[in-house]
């Protein structure tokens, strides 16, 4: 074949220009770590990595709400420890004043206690984080607890709560109402209620009774601590769930885009070995000239 | 036979020897011409003379000048521009296309995300006024972004469109160009270096036509090059041109394509062109282009009507206490038509973020109570939504990634192999018909010498003329 300088200029023009655009992806590849730059790099992979981002910023959002789940989680724990202390002491001041031994004056002062537990029950059940009364139900913006001079107390929330999502498909309560906690099944504050009307009126039988009542109230806490026990323990394994998710999706992204530096390296290396040795051979070639010996 | 003779055929070996290193001259200088296609002088024998019953030799003479040129291999390359323009006009678009889709740009997918985490987020605190500031922004982010993506694919339709034009403008300027090469041919004495130089600079023309239209092309008797489009309307016949033009297609606001008739009739062949740059350009900007923005339409459509919904089913901060039906507030605008053009969250929510509705049920006293709209329009993430209902959003955006990624990926190694294929037809067009300079000086040496010693021949005319001469002193 007739071998034109046309020739030789167009090939080196070519080798350099396909040399060069490898030799800058590249170089894009190391300085930007991935190995996918565009959709057409690899578009399966691409898609799928879309699919993977969706999936972490998902996540993500599911660990902030178990976060506030948790934070919740600790409120309630307090909050219904608290109110097993009282009941508690109740129960010890029910059981002091069933005795012969006390009369009308002692049992008075004590009914004055049990005023100060129920206000500082009411104070529990209206607990707020934020704005929102974390026993309130749904209806979280609601003062949920009332209480009227004769020591009465309303709950004006709602016995259902909210639910969020914590995971793909997955919802959780948000929170504990609190009807669950103080009024349905054994009504706590009606029970102190009678057990400081009884006080006040130095009643001993109705004293007596009230004490069933206060049992009652306790154990009903207790498998209240209980429930918020689960519920938390299951908040931590989400979240331990999610922390293991967000790994495996990381790694995945990280297999499917990130670029192996060493191999990289290695080949940006080749190629612009392969660069010096095209321009070395091309100046030896484009030398190559009858002129040379013609004078 | 005489000493005149030798002078004459001296006189002439110099001629055509100059003529030699002129031709020579000639192809050293257009070394670098694109199409230049080498020339030789080619020499044969002068008539020869009879003296007595001898026929004499009587020298050489030009017979003409040739052209070194693989007409079979100029007409593939020529054809295979038609193939050659088309694929680099949907690479250089569909990167276009791609970069305009590309998810680290637009962040469409992450946006959308960011948005029904926003109502998740707003979820954890219904009522909360000021939570709702930051669904509004990520709503709005998220509309912006699907604006964005419709508003660059519109306007790379409108380019392709204004490049429609130019390309038509060119195509005219081209055939107008050949149909005069044409008649300069038919004009010009063939064989000769000026008529070879016009029949590089049509094949030249040919090509670059070529790569714009597929055309048919065939000599007449005359060498004049007649040129019609693929589906046969003229485009030069001999020394005359059929213009092409554009016309607005008042529905879709672009350029039909038509053909001119000798009354100037406009007849439409979009339709009928169906290879070279134009109908690279016609492709994407009618069926690639708009196929995307039909996808983002799409989606748009789905995430407006789908929030909305639930939406109006909700009670609002701003509920009416004795109203006891849902407050039916739109979140995004409700539009028909341009989803992705005019996707917007509504003036409503806009004005007050109170209008925003988290709740799906009042209590006793009208107030919203509980995350139901909210938890619901964040589980539309997880839905199925298109594709008969089973691909969700994320499923749906990563698929036009996946799209746009084989489209284009086919686009580069397409346009890859023509370029290929079109790289090794012009080097073997080169190996016929480019200039080698080394060629070129070991020629100018031979007839440098020839001239040498043609100009010796005056000479020795010269000196036995003298000698004739100084006989008779």
């Amino acid at each position: 074949m007739r071998v034109t300088d046309r020739i030789k200029f167009d090939a080196f023009k070519n080798n350099l220009a396909s040399i060069k655009s490898d030799l800058d992806k590249a170089q894009n590849k190391i300085a930007s770590g991935k190995k996918i730059l565009v959709p057409s790099d690899d578009p399966v992979s691409s898609s799928v990595a879309v699919g993977f981002n969706a999936e972490k910023g998902l996540n993500t959002q599911y660990g902030r709400n178990l976060e506030k789940l948790k934070t919740a989680g600790i409120f309630y724990e307090t909050s219904i420890n608290s109110v097993n202390d009282m009941l508690t002491r109740a129960k010890e001041i029910a059981v002091a004043q069933a005795s012969d031994n006390m009369d009308a004056s002692t049992r008075k002062s004590a009914s004055e206690e049990i005023k100060g537990i129920i206000e500082r029950l009411v104070a529990v059940g209206n607990t707020k984080i934020g704005s929102n009364y974390i026993f309130g139900g749904k209806k979280s913006n609601t003062i949920p607890f009332s209480i009227d001079s004769d020591y009465n107390v309303t709950f004006n929330g709602s016995k259902e709560v909210s639910s969020i999502f914590v995971d793909k498909g997955t919802k959780e309560d948000a929170g504990i109402s609190g009807d669950t906690v103080f009024i349905s099944g054994t009504n706590i504050f009606d029970e102190l209620k009678k057990f400081k009307d009884a006080l006040e009126a130095n009643d001993k039988t109705g004293i007596r009774n009230a004490l069933d009542g206060l049992d009652e109230a306790l154990e009903k806490t207790q498998t209240n601590l209980v429930h918020v026990g689960t519920y938390t323990s299951r908040i931590e394994n989400f979240i331990e769930y999610k922390e293991s998710k967000d790994l495996n999706i990381t790694e995945s992204l990280s297999q499917i885009m990130d670029v192996d530096i060493a191999q990289a390296v290695t080949d940006f290396n080749s190629l612009s070995n392969a660069y010096e040795a095209m321009l070395y051979t091309m100046s030896k070639i484009q030398s190559l000239s009858v002129l040379d010996y013609l004078r | 036979m005489s000493i005149t003779s030798i002078l004459n055929v001296a006189k002439n070996a110099v001629s055509l020897n100059q003529t030699s290193i002129q031709v020579t001259s000639h192809n050293i200088s257009n070394v670098n011409t694109k199409g230049y296609a080498r020339q030789e002088v080619v020499l044969t024998e002068e008539t020869p003379m009879l003296i007595g019953n001898v026929l004499l030799g009587n020298g050489a003479k030009v017979s003409g000048i040739i052209r070194y040129y693989d007409k079979y291999l100029d007409q593939q390359i020529a054809k295979k521009s038609t193939e050659f323009g088309e694929q680099q006009i949907y690479k250089k678009y569909f990167e276009r296309v791609e970069s305009v889709l590309n998810e680290d740009n637009t962040k469409l997918t992450n946006n959308i995300t960011a948005f029904f985490n926003a109502w998740q987020e707003l979820s954890t605190d219904p009522q909360n006024v000021a939570m709702r500031e930051g669904l509004k922004s990520s709503a709005q982010q998220m509309t912006r972004s699907i604006n964005n993506i419709y508003n660059e694919l519109k306007s790379l339709q409108i380019e392709l469109n204004n490049n429609v034009k130019m390309e038509i403008a060119d195509i005219n300027r081209i055939t107008a160009s050949i149909a005069d090469l044409n008649n300069k041919v038919f004009q010009g004495s063939s064989g000769s270096s000026e008529a070879n130089d016009y029949l590089d600079r049509r094949t030249q023309y040919v090509k670059e036509l070529s790569s714009k239209i597929g055309i048919i092309s065939f000599e007449d008797e005359y060498g004049r090059m007649t040129i019609m489009t693929s589906k046969g309307k003229t485009l030069v016949d001999g020394g005359q041109s059929w213009e092409l033009g554009v016309k607005t297609n008042e529905d879709t606001g672009f350029y039909q394509v038509g053909w001119k008739d000798f009354s100037g009739n406009f007849i439409d062949i979009t339709d009928d062109i169906s290879s070279g740059g134009i109908h690279g350009l016609l492709e994407m900007r009618d069926n690639q282009i708009n196929d995307f923005i039909a996808d983002v339409d799409k989606l748009a459509e789905v995430i407006i009507s789908e929030v909305n919904s639930l939406h109006k089913n909700g009670y609002t901060l701003n509920h009416n206490a004795l109203d006891p039906n849902p407050d039916g507030i739109p979140f995004f605008k409700e539009i028909t038509g341009f989803y992705a053009k005019d996707i917007d969250i509504s003036d409503k929510v806009k004005t007050d973020l109170k209008n925003i509705a988290a709740s799906s049920e009042m209590d006793e006293k009208g107030k919203p109570i509980g995350n139901g709209i909210a938890i619901d329009i964040a589980e539309l993430m997880e839905k199925g939504l298109f594709d008969d209902n089973t691909s969700t959003i994320v499923n749906y955006t990563s698929s036009i990634t996946n799209k746009i990624g084989q489209l284009t990926k086919a686009a580069k190694d397409f346009a890859q192999y023509s370029e290929d294929t079109m790289n090794v037809m012009e080097k073997q067009r080169e190996g016929v018909s480019g200039v080698s300079l080394d060629e070129e000086m070991a020629n100018l040496i031979k007839y440098q010498y020839a001239f040498q010693a043609a100009s010796r021949l005056f000479t020795v005319a010269d000196e036995l003329f003298q000698s004739i001469l100084g006989a008779f002193k």
